[in-house]
């Protein structure tokens, strides 16, 4: 079983932690709220384990957005929300609230643009801490149960769970980073890089 | 792919693509500006070439977040969104740009380019603006279903709470009496849980509720009686109604368990219908009783009995022990007719001291008899009320159905006529109606009719008779007697009539017409300048027991203007014994009005004279009876003379009355008696003739003195 040693482990926090407090300022400029993100978890973990604990914390109904990326390494990065919390979000941000179970294309959208905002700032923490490049496509808004969510095409998941706290509201998301094994070498290689040169 | 399409062809599609597309070059100013872009802008590709978005829009704010972005995205290269959801103003585009109506609500894609080593950035805007309707009106019917869904419950749990919370028992059933629904108030009615209720028949719990004559109940209200769960029944009060839910006929049933008010319409019924002192039925149970009686004595050709009885002398008892003896003597009386009768009889107490009994079903008249008997001889004995020996008699009237009437009213005043007949053959007896009673009752009811009248109509009038003072020979009074002259029968006598009017109460009116004729006559008298005398008027035992006599006297007085000393009340001796008690106060109070008081029939009652002098009262008056054979008998000439002697010793006068002839009247002066009246003076005359022979004579000496 792949595992992140302490050091490594130490390492990604930092770093998406970088991220995060990146994102969170973008967020709270944006929509003249303080928004506060916490530092991540961070697992490295099982596809299987992902799928089960998704479904188990969300009910297994669950909203977010994916983006694809490539670069130094590739595979899927979504950002997840328990279905109701990621409508909580989206309303408290558009300062609506709306009798609708579901989510409205406008708010599809809306949670595009913050699940752009977040990935890209991890992301982006994640390409300039550690010196690599990577491209990545538009977001896509995903919904339904976690086995569907995350395709099958990776079985090791880097995976970040987040609190969002605005306006009094804690709304939890996850962050999932579905990585081939390839790049999960490479991230490690890169993560050895860096931890050198500190 | 840019070898496989001209320039002109690039161009062509961005120009015609239906977004709008602005690429920024590595300086940040624009390098392409499409026609979509130009045509809501109002700013033409000329207009824009080589300038900063900045520049292009000058009346947006300079720290604009989508400035920022399109600054980022120069760092990062990262796509990136900027949605009009969560951004209230991006480019100002509007459907009409000269108005400026209608801003165009946009999503804004960014991507960063990378051609020959320089970074530009594609801008694609998408106009949201029929997306967004689409949404205002998906929200707003949101909202409404919203409004509706919450109405909806709030009516729901509204009525919800009603049902629950009513007091009144709530089941629905369907057409096969199957119940649907209970609520609360029903489970507890029932002492049955929801579970069990439910799809229970209704009729396992109201009794006979869902039959044939259910659609009589159909939104009425009806009486029954309900079953709970263990096996107990109570009555109830059902609403029924009815309603159709999805073409399904439903009833409604509204229960509301009334024992209590049972039990209280009980009472209240009891109270009604019962006499509170004894206990016994009441007038208006003893006509029930006596109807249905009369209905199953019909029906299975039976006999009853219908008795009144009347204590004989209870207000004397009443007035002279106190009410409290009174009541006690009145349960007595209770407890022994009731031992006296069957269970199946009745026994009523319907006014004062008066009961009546209904025997059922009897064989053969002796029963009734042999009850009636029984009930007597029980009187027979003394009764010890509160350390009073009391004697009591009763006085019993006895019908028959079906012999004498089959009707409930004639049974019960034909019982009262025997009663009356009872009581005045003696009293403590029992008497059958009969057909000479019959006959008896109707003229004595003719009577009493007659006589109501006679006073309006002046058929009553006064004799007097003269008082003559044995001394001198002269008139010293009269006795006023009342006379009533009926249009068909002629002259009534005062023995046949009195007692009628004592018993109808007519008593009153005549007894008042008779004082105030009296005294007015003799006012009348004095002022004509006539020699006054005295006249004397009978008070009669009824008059004697009202309570005011004495106020309506001292009025009666007053309104004649006749002076007191110029009346003289006569009281029988039998009255004045039997109510020694109860009448002294009122005679006091006449007395005080300086009024005369005599004892009339003086000698039948058989009182010591020493007792007399405890009333106030003046003059004496040997009854006729001892007068009329004084000559003869030797006893009666002996109590004269002793009732003269000691009357006189008593400093009572003493007036004879009856006096017919010479003898007596030699008897009597040498007696010293001091009045005579009687036929041998007079009988007693109409007021012209007693005016013309007594008054309007001067110093007529009645009487010569020697023998």
């Amino acid at each position: 079983m792949l595992e992140l040693s302490e050091l490594e482990h130490d390492a990604l926090t930092e770093l998406f932690n970088i991220g995060m407090g990146l994102a969170a300022s973008s967020l709270s400029q944006m929509v003249h709220e303080e928004i506060k993100l916490s530092v991540p978890h961070i697992k490295l973990t099982t596809r299987d384990m992902v799928v089960k604990l998704l479904a188990e914390e969300t009910d297994n109904s669950i909203s977010g957005i994916k983006q694809y990326f490539s670069g130094s390494f590739n595979g899927d990065a979504l950002l997840l929300f328990p279905a109701h919390k990621s409508m909580e979000l989206v309303r408290v941000l558009m300062g609506e609230t709306l009798p609708l179970d579901a989510l409205t294309e406008f708010e599809q959208e809306a949670l595009s643009e913050v699940g752009n905002i977040i990935l890209n700032a991890c992301l982006g923490s994640l390409a300039n801490s550690l010196h690599i490049e990577i491209a990545y496509q538009l977001p896509l808004f995903v919904q339904g149960g976690s086995d569907d969510l995350l395709d099958g095409s990776s079985d090791i998941i880097l995976f970040l769970w987040v609190n969002f706290t605005l306006m009094e509201k804690d709304i939890k998301g996850y962050v999932v980073f579905l990585l081939g094994m390839d790049s999960i070498t490479q991230l490690q290689q890169q993560i050895a890089i860096l931890l050198r040169e500190i | 792919m840019q070898h496989l399409l001209s320039n002109n062809l690039l161009e062509n599609i961005v120009d015609h693509n239906a977004v709008g597309l602005i690429v920024l070059d590595a300086e940040k100013e624009v390098i392409v500006w499409n026609r979509w872009i130009a045509h809501y802008s109002g700013k033409s590709e000329a207009d824009v070439m080589g300038k900063s978005l900045a520049d292009i829009f000058p009346e947006l704010p300079a720290d604009m977040y989508l400035f920022k972005i399109v600054e980022d995205i120069y760092q990062d290269h990262f796509p990136k969104i900027v949605t009009q959801s969560l951004h209230r103003y991006l480019f100002p585009l509007y459907q009409d740009i000269k108005t400026k109506k209608n801003r165009i609500k946009q999503n804004i894609i960014l991507h960063a380019l990378n051609s020959e080593e320089k970074w530009y950035v594609l801008v694609q805007i998408f106009d949201m603006t029929a997306s967004d309707r689409r949404e205002q009106i998906l929200k707003e019917q949101a909202y409404q279903m919203q409004q509706l869904t919450q109405n909806l419950q709030d009516t729901r749990t509204y009525q919800y709470a009603l049902l629950e919370n009513t007091l009144d028992a709530l089941i629905t059933f369907d057409n096969n009496g199957h119940i649907l629904s209970v609520n609360k108030a029903a489970t507890r009615m029932f002492n049955h849980s929801l579970e069990e209720l439910k799809f229970k028949h209704i009729n396992t719990l109201i009794i006979d509720y869902y039959s044939l004559e259910f659609k009589t109940f159909l939104d009425n209200i009806i009486e029954t009686v309900a079953i709970n769960s263990e096996g107990k029944y109570f009555p109830i009060e059902v609403g029924t109604g009815s309603m159709f839910i999805e073409e399904q006929r439903i009833f409604i049933a509204s229960l509301r368990d009334i024992s209590e008010r049972k039990k209280i319409d009980e009472q209240l019924r009891f109270f009604a219908l019962h006499d509170n002192l004894t206990g016994l039925a009441n007038r208006i149970l003893f006509q029930e009783r006596l109807d249905s009686a009369i209905a199953l004595a019909h029906r299975q050709s039976e006999m009853i009995a219908v008795m009144m009885l009347d204590l004989d002398k209870f207000k004397e008892i009443n007035d002279s022990r106190g009410h409290r003896v009174g009541d006690l003597l009145l349960k007595k009386v209770a407890e022994v007719l009731l031992s006296a009768i069957r269970d199946v009889d009745t026994v009523a107490r319907l006014s004062g001291d008066e009961f009546a009994i209904i025997l059922l079903a009897l064989q053969d008249p002796e029963q009734a008899i042999l009850v009636a008997e029984r009930i007597l001889q029980y009187f027979s004995e003394p009764l010890v009320i509160q350390n009073f020996t009391l004697k009591i008699g009763v006085s019993i009237g006895i019908t028959l159905y079906p012999y004498e009437s089959n009707e409930a009213d004639k049974l019960l005043s034909y019982a009262d006529t025997a009663m009356y007949k009872a009581k005045n053959s003696g009293r403590n007896c029992y008497q059958y109606y009969s057909a000479e009673l019959h006959s008896e009752t109707l003229h004595r009811k003719e009577l009493e009719d007659s006589l109501r009248q006679a006073i309006e109509k002046q058929e009553l009038s006064l004799y007097y008779q003269p008082q003559i003072d044995l001394k001198t020979g002269k008139l010293v009074g009269a006795e006023a007697l009342l006379r009533w002259s009926h249009p068909q029968k002629g002259f009534i006598s005062p023995v046949e009539f009195i007692p009628i009017a004592e018993e109808s109460g007519l008593i009153h009116e005549i007894g008042r017409w008779v004082m105030e004729e009296a005294c007015m006559q003799n006012k009348r008298w004095q002022m004509q300048g006539y020699y006054p005398i005295v006249i004397s008027v009978n008070l009669s035992a009824v008059q004697l027991r009202l309570k005011n006599l004495a106020n309506d006297f001292s009025l009666l007085l007053r309104k004649s203007g006749l002076d007191a000393k110029y009346l003289e009340l006569e009281i029988t001796e039998t009255f004045l014994m039997e109510n020694a008690d109860s009448s002294l106060l009122t005679l006091k109070e006449l007395r005080a009005l300086n009024v005369s008081l005599a004892i009339d029939d003086f000698g039948t009652g058989y009182s010591s004279l020493g007792y007399l002098k405890r009333f106030p009262v003046k003059k004496v008056k040997i009854d006729r009876s001892f007068v009329n054979e004084l000559e003869t008998d030797n006893d009666d000439a002996m109590i004269v003379k002793a009732v003269i002697s000691l009357s006189h010793s008593l400093g009572l006068k003493v007036i004879a009355e009856g006096v017919e002839n010479k003898q007596q009247i030699v008897f009597l002066r040498a007696e010293e008696c001091d009045e005579i009246q009687g036929y041998f003076i007079s009988k007693p005359l109409s007021k012209d003739d007693f005016e013309e022979q007594y008054l309007n004579v001067e110093d007529q000496i009645y009487l010569t003195l020697e023998n």
